[in-house]
C-alpha cells in the first residue's frame, strides 16, 4: 500500500482542531471581495457568516457520512441556517443528536438552525452534524465544496477537508504510527 | 459569577456531548457499574461469518461493548474511533487483554461483511456481532442499553440506541460504563487502571 504523503499534523481524537490556513470567509456584504475593510460599513444591520473547521468524514459505508463545521455570525443581525448542500453526496439533511427518554440517543432532523448575531453554532460529533446521504467514494485528503443556505445571507460555500475517522496514520491496522502522546507510562 | 455563567454557556452549547461529569466519587473516570449486568450467553455470528457466544467467546479479556449500526453517521463512528485511540494508548500486555465488540441494532441491514468493512476503518481487532431482532433486543435489554427502531424500515432509516459502552472483566461482569463522548484518554487511563487491578 502506498504510503500515504505529507500527514496532518497529530490528531489528539476530536475533529475540532483550528485548522491553519484552512479558515474560509465568507461574507455577505455586497462588496464582498474587498469586505474585511468594510465589516464596519455593512455588518451592523446585516449578519455576517463566517465558517471555519469544515470536514467531512471519509464514508463508512456507501449509504452515509457526515460532515462538520463552525459558524460565526460576526454581523449584526440574526441569520439562521435552512440548509445544506453539496454535488459529492444526493441529499444533505441537518441532523441533531438527541437525548431521549427511554434512555437512547438519536437523530432528528432540523429544518432551520438559528445562528444568532455574534453567536457560532458548531456543527461537530454528538451534537449537531450535516448528514451526506449517498455521499461519492471520497478519499482523505479531498475537498467537498459544501453549499450551506442562509435566509438572509443566500448561500454560503464552505470548502470541507475529507478526513479519515481515525485521523492520520491508524487505518489499516499500522498501529504502531499512531501517536500515543500525553502518556506517560510507556517505560520500555 | 461570570464565570459561572461562561461555564452555563459553554455546557448549553457543548448540548449534551459532555454529559456532564462522568463518575462521582468513584476510582474510574467512567461510572463503576461492577457486577451491576452480566454478559448473556447468547449465540452471535462475528464479522468474519463465525459464530460468537457473548459469554463465551468474550471470556478471558477486558471486552467493550456497544450497540450500534452502521448507517449511524456521528455517534457510533465517534465512540468506535475513541476506542481505537483509547486502545492504541495502552502498552502492548495492556493491548492484549482489552478487546471492543460492537453489536449492531440493526441485524437488517448490519451483515458480517458490512460489520466488517465498517469495523476495519478503526481498528481491524475489533468484533462485529449480528444476530436475529429478537436477540438483538434481548441482550440489549440484558446489558441496560435501550434500543429502538423505526416500525417502517424501508428507506433511510435510523435506530436509536444507548450511547454508553460498557467494559466487562474477563469474567463477563459489568466493571465500568462511559457515556458518549468520554475522551479516549480517559477510557485507557480506565483500562490502565481495571487491568492493573486484575493483574
Ligand atoms: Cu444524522
Amino acid at each position: 500500500m502506498a504510503v500515504r504523503g505529507a500527514t496532518r499534523g497529530g490528531r489528539a481524537g476530536k475533529a475540532r482542531r483550528p485548522v491553519a490556513g484552512r479558515r474560509v470567509l465568507t461574507l455577505s456584504c455586497a462588496a464582498g471581495a474587498l469586505a474585511l475593510a468594510a465589516v464596519t460599513g455593512c455588518a451592523a444591520q446585516e449578519p455576517q457568516i463566517e465558517t471555519s473547521d469544515a470536514t467531512v468524514r471519509v464514508p463508512l459505508t456507501p449509504d452515509v457520512t457526515s460532515a462538520y463545521v463552525t459558524i460565526e455570525n460576526t454581523g449584526g443581525a440574526d441569520d439562521t441556517l435552512i440548509g445544506a448542500d453539496t454535488a459529492a453526496a444526493d441529499e444533505v439533511q441537518m441532523h441533531e443528536n438527541v437525548q431521549k427518554d427511554d434512555g437512547t440517543t438519536g437523530m432528528e432532523e432540523r429544518d432551520e438552525i438559528p445562528v444568532k448575531a455574534g453567536e457560532t453554532v458548531s456543527f461537530e460529533p454528538g451534537k449537531l452534524h450535516l448528514m451526506l446521504m449517498d455521499p461519492d467514494e471520497l478519499k482523505a485528503g479531498e475537498t467537498v465544496a459544501l453549499e450551506l443556505r442562509f435566509e438572509k445571507s443566500g448561500t454560503v460555500e464552505v470548502n470541507a477537508e475529507v478526513e479519515d475517522v481515525m485521523g492520520e496514520g491508524a487505518k489499516g491496522g499500522d498501529m504502531e504510527s499512531m501517536d500515543d502522546m500525553d502518556h506517560g507510562d510507556m517505560d520500555h | 459569577m461570570a464565570a459561572a455563567g461562561a461555564a452555563a454557556v459553554t455546557a448549553l452549547l457543548a448540548g449534551c456531548g459532555g454529559q456532564a461529569a462522568t463518575g462521582d466519587q468513584g476510582p474510574y473516570n467512567g461510572s463503576e457499574i461492577k457486577g451491576a449486568f452480566t454478559l448473556p450467553s447468547t449465540e452471535f455470528t462475528d464479522n468474519k461469518g463465525e459464530p460468537y457466544d457473548l459469554k463465551e467467546d468474550s471470556a478471558g479479556k477486558y471486552t467493550a461493548v456497544f450497540i450500534g449500526f452502521t448507517n449511524c453517521p456521528d455517534i457510533c463512528p465517534t465512540t468506535m474511533a475513541d476506542l481505537s485511540q483509547a486502545k492504541g494508548m495502552l502498552d502492548e500486555s495492556e493491548q492484549e487483554e482489552f478487546q471492543t465488540v460492537f453489536i449492531t441494532a440493526d441485524p437488517e441491514r448490519d451483515d458480517p461483511e458490512l460489520l466488517d468493512m465498517w469495523l476495519s476503518s478503526f481498528d481491524p481487532s475489533f468484533v462485529g456481532l449480528t444476530t436475529d431482532l429478537e436477540d438483538t433486543d434481548a441482550t440489549a435489554n440484558e446489558l441496560g442499553i435501550s434500543v429502538s427502531r423505526p416500525e417502517d424500515r424501508s428507506g433511510d432509516y435510523q435506530v436509536d440506541h444507548g450511547g454508553q459502552t460498557l467494559l466487562f472483566d474477563p469474567e463477563g461482569n459489568s466493571r465500568i460504563m462511559w457515556s458518549y463522548g468520554t475522551e479516549p484518554e480517559k477510557v485507557a487511563e480506565d483500562l490502565e487502571t481495571v487491568i492493573g487491578e486484575g493483574a
